[in-house]
């Protein structure tokens, strides 16, 4: 800390691109306290509040999770059978949701891995975008399993919670 | 040439042109219906489509539809809780002593009987704590022989109907017993004693009950001057009036079965709707057994079937002449001619219709086959033909001597039903009968159409109506009167053969005390004013009177018949008739006469008898409804069947709603082509089409055909015209479900073509003499590895199997109506079969064999059950273990631990697993959805089934609620209580210490539907046990595995099917031949595959 550096000015950083070997970059610049920072960073969501737009387009998602919260209880209280399966067609839109989503959830995943494996700088918001989609897919692919079955509400049998009855589930089934 | 190289004969046959009209017949050897033939869109789309037709229940209709549906649903529910519902009366009261051997949930059996077109069938009443729940046949009665059809094991399900009538009715108004009984008494007792009984008319069904005849003498004692008639739509007159013509009186003949190697069905549908079926069946079947020691010295009987309507018989038949119904008098001439004999007119009749080609063949062959075995062979006509062909029938059997041999006659003194309908309409037209009671049936719906008879009986001052059922009749009636049941009363009857049963109740009539309920012999007792009026006295009186016996013989010999079933020795008088053949030549001469003037390309509309709904009496049955049609396979619907020729040439589709216009009278209904029919035929089941009044089941299912019924051509009505109105109508048929020859959607049709040999094998009686173990050569298994370690099994005391003889099943369906007795099975309405849901534990495959539509060679019908497979593709995959094997080695469900993943129908190889996509024990069956939203949850929708209909539920067996699978268990419950049984009495009488271990006799545990079974097809039993009955068919060479290729070792096996047919028909024997290394054993391992 003896001599003067060119990147610093009255002691302060204000240019960490220069690496100094045994020094740290700062990873911010030009902020004294935490309350800058929270400021500048709080201020890209809170500053002047949500759009009209953000409202409507807000409000038809929720509509739209509303459509499928009532179907599903529509499905539960009524029957597997409002779905229009059969006998030898045993699942059909359920399957066929779960493998749609997991589809997408894949996708998102496989953006993911590899821009991380070829270390591309630029991933980040990618990546944040990415993985929102691969956790939300995985969300709706996991809804459907669990709403296939005929009796809902015993649906955690398929999972191994240990019973005085001592009944597991069957690990050899792909279920 | 052989079956599986056709399939590759055919590469054009995938990309072939294709049309919903018949195409020009594709060669496939065996197909399973005409869509599958032609391999329509309509088939594959079917087959091959992940989301089933109206998959999606929301699309469709629009807001105010919803708000329609919703409306009137939630006003219903109001109502249902408002309106005051019968809750049966009950009581409890336990009892203050047990009676002797009676053991609280033990079932109890009664002996007794119910009647149908007055013909008595013999059943065993299974009745627990009180309350009937199953009907099984009497093995020692003669006309039911242990077997139950299934419209007399629907008894149960008519006794709790919902929807039969509980009170009486004047003009409409709910009333009440006391109400009726002081105007009877009034109107009977006084008025028309008086007069005696001058305008007083009744008209009855046809019954052989010896206290109605003792009733009926009573009633016209007290009113000489009234009138008795009575009324049967299925009127057996033909065969009366027939032996009338060859005998000179009537008489009731006996084919004997069992005794002829050669049968000839003229129009005969000996072995489902004659009234001694199951009789008939199981002697046939007695002759197409498979075990001669040595199978070089086989013998089969051989039936011939000359029919313009496939029927169950005609499938069944080794050759089958398809001919119009009115031809096969001409049939029959050129047989009698053929035979020699002769008589005038027969030539003339002979001339009426020409037959060509293989036709021509069959009946050569006939004629070879009754000379060579003259003695051994039996004619039979059918009810639907003319009296003249009964007569020839009668004619042919003395000439070739088999009267006495293989038929018999008895006596039979019934009035002909059409005459005694038609005066009573006369005299009712022409303002004679003033009071007209009516015991039974519903004539306004099925009487004659030329007698008007709704509008004659309203010329009545006063009707009366007794009937189980408040029905069309009832409507126009004065009084209804509710009728009991025959679980709720006393009676008797007579058999086929003349047999008395006693018909016994086994609870109280289900309906208020103020509505009393009658039978046929208390109402008539009661309006003659005789004594005793209640049922249990008279009966006892009448057969006090018959036995000529009284005080403790009498009720000793009471106690005797009421237990076994029957009064012995009361069959009728078997009669030695003479043939008259010059009144036989008359009526053949008038036949032919009438047969001249009908031209070869003239349409004529047969009536059938229904085997589900009989004349329309049972209509409102659900597992009636519900049972597929054995020839079409259609459910809760009968269509206008004709052949695909005449489909083709009018260029119609399935559904499409055509009139039919006969003598200026015209009925509307929806085609359906059925492989077999004679080109020139429509034909209609009576029985459908009913009103609202028949019950909400009954309510639109099918096709009326009554109005085009006339007392002049009852049974076929010739100069028939169809016109397309334009219309389509939906059917709801199972044939084309279930289907195990295509299973993975890509799989083309030369691989459906080489699975189909293997799933129905079969071939003629010469092959199998040669090669008896033609079986086994169907299909090389290449090896025996499992994925899985295979579940141990070994030491198991029991081996529980099954053994189903395709050789003897008729394919009728009295076991999967005996299933879903026994086992609480659903009914799902047609809506949900149409969405293939239907929820039958036991399914009856149909397979047609030979390349053209119009004239299979041959019909296979295979019941589909759960195979109990040892290595189950379904334990596999079930996450929750609800579906594993007991210690016995049954695959069982545990209805408690499924949670409906559905894994294991997806994985069954089968097809054979049912799941309960709604509640549907608990609602009402739907036919038709519509609407947005239409399924509701059943417990908002109604309170559950009703009261009644819970009371028929078998207790020993679970009822599945919603979102459980469910599959044939081998009846489990029955395997159990005798378990129980038998191990209790080996613990009484000392246990180990006396006997090392305990067993269970060969035949004691008899599934229910082996029990209904008439041919004694299915066998149950432990293998572990070397000398039973399923042990050594199963040893049998022809003995096969169902999809055996796939390791899952069924427990369930099927016995090989060999015909017998007298015209040269090729050998499905394939030509896949190891013979001589042997490595086509069933265990071929994988090295010996790879190597050849």
């Amino acid at each position: 800390m003896s001599s003067i550096r060119s990147d610093q000015v009255g002691g302060r950083i204000v240019d960490n691109t220069e690496e100094v070997p045994g020094t740290r970059a700062p990873l911010v610049l030009n902020m004294d306290t935490f309350g800058q920072v929270t400021n500048a960073v709080s201020k890209v969501s809170e500053a002047g509040g949500a759009p009209i737009a953000w409202y409507i387009g807000f409000a038809g998602a929720l509509g739209l999770l509303g459509v499928l919260g009532f179907c599903v209880l529509y499905l539960i209280f009524t029957g597997v059978g409002v779905w229009g399966l059969n006998t030898p067609i045993a699942w059909a839109y359920d399957i066929t949701n779960f493998v749609f989503w997991v589809g997408i959830g894949h996708a998102g995943t496989l953006i993911s891995a590899i821009l991380f494996l070829f270390r591309q700088k630029w991933r980040t918001g990618i990546n944040r975008f990415a993985e929102a989609m691969t956790i939300f897919a995985v969300m709706c692919a996991g809804i459907f399993p669990g709403i296939h079955v005929g009796r809902v509400w015993v649906v955690y049998w398929l999972f191994p919670i240990p019973n005085y009855q001592d009944m597991w589930p069957t690990f050899r089934s792909p279920l | 040439m052989s079956s599986l190289n056709q399939g590759e004969e055919r590469p054009e046959a995938t990309g072939c042109e294709r049309d919903d009209a018949p195409a020009a017949p594709a060669r496939r050897a065996y197909w399973r219906s005409l869509d599958d033939l032609q391999d329509t869109e309509d088939f594959r789309a079917w087959m091959h489509r992940e989301f089933p037709s109206d998959a999606d229940l929301l699309a469709g209709e629009d807001r105010r539809q919803f708000m329609k549906v919703m409306g009137a649903s939630f006003a219903l529910a109001g109502l249902g809780v408002a309106a005051c519902r019968r809750i049966p009366e009950s009581h409890i009261v336990p009892y203050s002593a047990r009676p002797a051997g009676r053991v609280p949930g033990n079932p109890v059996y009664f002996a007794s009987a119910c009647e149908r077109g007055g013909v008595a069938k013999g059943v065993l009443i299974k009745s627990i704590d009180g309350r009937p729940i199953k009907l099984e046949g009497n093995p020692d009665h003669a006309t039911s022989v242990g077997a139950c059809d299934s419209i007399t094991q629907s008894g149960i399900l008519e006794a709790y109907d919902p929807h039969r009538s509980r009170s009486v009715h004047r003009d409409g108004e709910p009333s009440d017993a006391s109400a009726f009984t002081t105007w009877s008494d009034q109107r009977f007792g006084i008025e028309l004693r008086k007069s005696g009984g001058a305008g007083l008319a009744i008209l009855a069904e046809a019954t052989g009950s010896p206290s109605m005849d003792r009733m009926r003498a009573d009633f016209v004692a007290a009113f000489p001057k009234a009138t008795w008639h009575e009324w049967e739509p299925i009127t057996g007159d033909a065969e009366r009036a027939g032996t009338e013509l060859a005998f000179g009186a009537s008489y009731r003949a006996h084919p004997m079965l069992d005794e002829a190697d050669v049968v000839v069905c003229l129009d005969a549908d000996l072995l489902s709707t004659h009234p001694n079926a199951n009789r008939l069946a199981r002697d046939w079947a007695s002759t197409r057994r498979l075990d001669a020691a040595d199978p070089a010295d086989q013998q089969l009987s051989r039936v011939y079937a000359v029919e313009g309507v496939l029927s169950i018989t005609g499938m069944n038949a080794d050759d089958r002449m398809a001919v119009r119904n009115g031809d096969v008098a001409a049939v029959a001439a050129s047989i009698a001619l053929g035979l020699g004999v002769s008589m005038n007119g027969l030539e003339d009749l002979a001339g009426t219709a020409t037959f060509e080609g293989r036709n021509a063949e069959i009946l050569a062959a006939m004629i070879r086959d009754l000379k060579a075995n003259p003695g051994k062979s039996v004619v039979t006509a059918g009810g639907g033909q003319p009296p003249a062909v009964h007569a020839m029938a009668a004619a042919i059997n003395d000439a070739l001597g088999n009267t006495g041999k293989t038929v018999t006659y008895t006596a039979d003194s019934a009035p002909s039903r059409t005459a005694s309908i038609r005066s009573l309409a006369d005299s009712l037209g022409a303002g004679t009968v003033e009071t007209l009671v009516v015991i039974g049936g519903n004539p306004v719906y099925d009487a004659p159409a030329d007698l008007d008879f709704a509008t004659a009986m309203g010329r009545a001052k006063e009707t009366v109506h007794l009937s189980l059922r408040a029905n069309a009749t009832s409507a126009v009636s004065t009084w209804h009167l509710p009728r009991t049941h025959f679980l709720e009363s006393w009676g008797d009857v007579r058999g086929y053969d003349g047999t008395i049963s006693v018909v016994q109740p086994t609870i109280q009539p289900m309906m208020p005390l103020e509505q009393k309920g009658w039978s046929p012999i208390e109402l008539l007792a009661q309006l003659s004013g005789a004594e005793p009026k209640e049922g249990y006295s008279i009966v006892r009186a009448t057969e006090s009177a018959r036995s000529r016996t009284t005080g403790t013989t009498f009720e000793s010999h009471w106690r005797e018949i009421l237990d076994a079933g029957m009064i012995a020795d009361t069959a009728w008088p078997i009669a030695t008739p003479s043939l008259d053949a010059g009144r036989v030549a008359g009526g053949v001469s008038s036949l032919a006469a009438a047969r001249s003037k009908v031209a070869a390309d003239d349409l004529e509309l047969v009536f059938t008898t229904d085997a589900r709904v009989y004349d329309g009496r049972f209509a409102n049955l659900g597992w009636l409804q519900e049972l597929p049609d054995a020839v079409t396979k259609i459910t809760w619907d009968n269509a206008l069947l004709i052949s695909p020729s005449l489909y083709k040439a009018r260029g119609l589709k399935t559904g499409d709603v055509v009139s039919v216009k006969v003598d200026g009278r015209e009925i509307e209904a929806a085609v359906f082509p059925v492989p077999g029919m004679a080109a020139n035929t429509l034909a209609i089941a009576l029985g459908w089409g009913q009103g609202a009044d028949a019950g909400p089941i009954a309510e639109n299912a099918g096709f009326d055909a009554y109005p085009v019924r006339t007392t002049t051509a009852s049974w076929i009505a010739d100069g028939a015209t169809m016109s397309s109105t334009g219309g389509t109508y939906a059917f709801a048929q199972t044939q084309d479900h279930g289907a195990m020859d295509a299973l993975i959607p890509a799989v083309p049709l030369g691989g459906i073509q080489e699975r189909l040999p293997t799933l129905v094998r079969e071939t003629n009686l010469e092959d199998y003499r040669t090669h008896p173990d033609f079986a086994k050569h169907r299909v090389h298994v290449a090896h025996r590895l499992s994925l899985w370690e295979e579940t141990n099994l070994d030491g198991a005391k029991f081996r529980w199997a099954m053994s189903v003889d395709l050789n003897t099943c008729t394919g009728c369906g009295s076991c999967v109506t005996a299933c879903q007795a026994e086992n609480n099975i659903p009914i799902v309405g047609k809506d949900q079969i149409a969405r293939g849901r239907e929820m039958h534990w036991i399914r009856i495959d149909r397979y047609f064999k030979g390349d053209d539509p119009s004239a299979p060679e041959a019909v296979f019908v295979q019941p589909v059950t759960c195979m109990q497979c040892e290595n189950a593709p379904c334990e596999q995959v079930c996450p929750v273990a609800a579906t594993v094997h007991d210690k016995d080695g049954l695959n069982v469900m545990v209805y408690n631990r499924c949670i409906g993943t559905r894994y294991c129908s997806n994985n069954c190889p089968y097809k054979v697993r049912r799941f309960n996509w709604f509640d549907y024990w608990r609602r009402d069956p739907i036919r038709e959805q519509e609407g947005l939203f239409a399924v509701k949850p059943e417990y908002y929708t109604s309170g559950g089934p009703d009261e009644w209909r819970r009371m028929q539920m078998n207790p020993e067996v679970t009822v599945r609620n919603r979102g459980v699978m469910e599959k044939c268990s081998f009846c489990v419950q029955r395997i159990n209580a005798a378990k129980i049984e038998y191990k209790n009495e080996w613990a009484k009488e000392g246990g180990a210490a006396e006997s090392p271990d305990w067993s269970i006799p060969d035949g004691v545990i008899q599934t229910s539907c082996q029990q209904a079974c008439s041919t004694g097809s299915i066998v149950f039993g432990d293998l572990n046990d070397p000398k039973s009955e399923v042990s050594r068919l199963q040893k049998k060479q022809v003995s096969y595995q169902l999809l055996e290729e796939l390791n899952t070792k069924t427990r369930v096996r099927y016995l090989a099917k060999v015909s017998n047919p007298g015209t040269p028909r090729k050998a499905s024997h394939d030509d896949h031949h190891h013979a001589d290394d042997g490595g086509h054993a069933a265990a071929t391992t994988l090295a010996e595959e790879v190597r050849s």
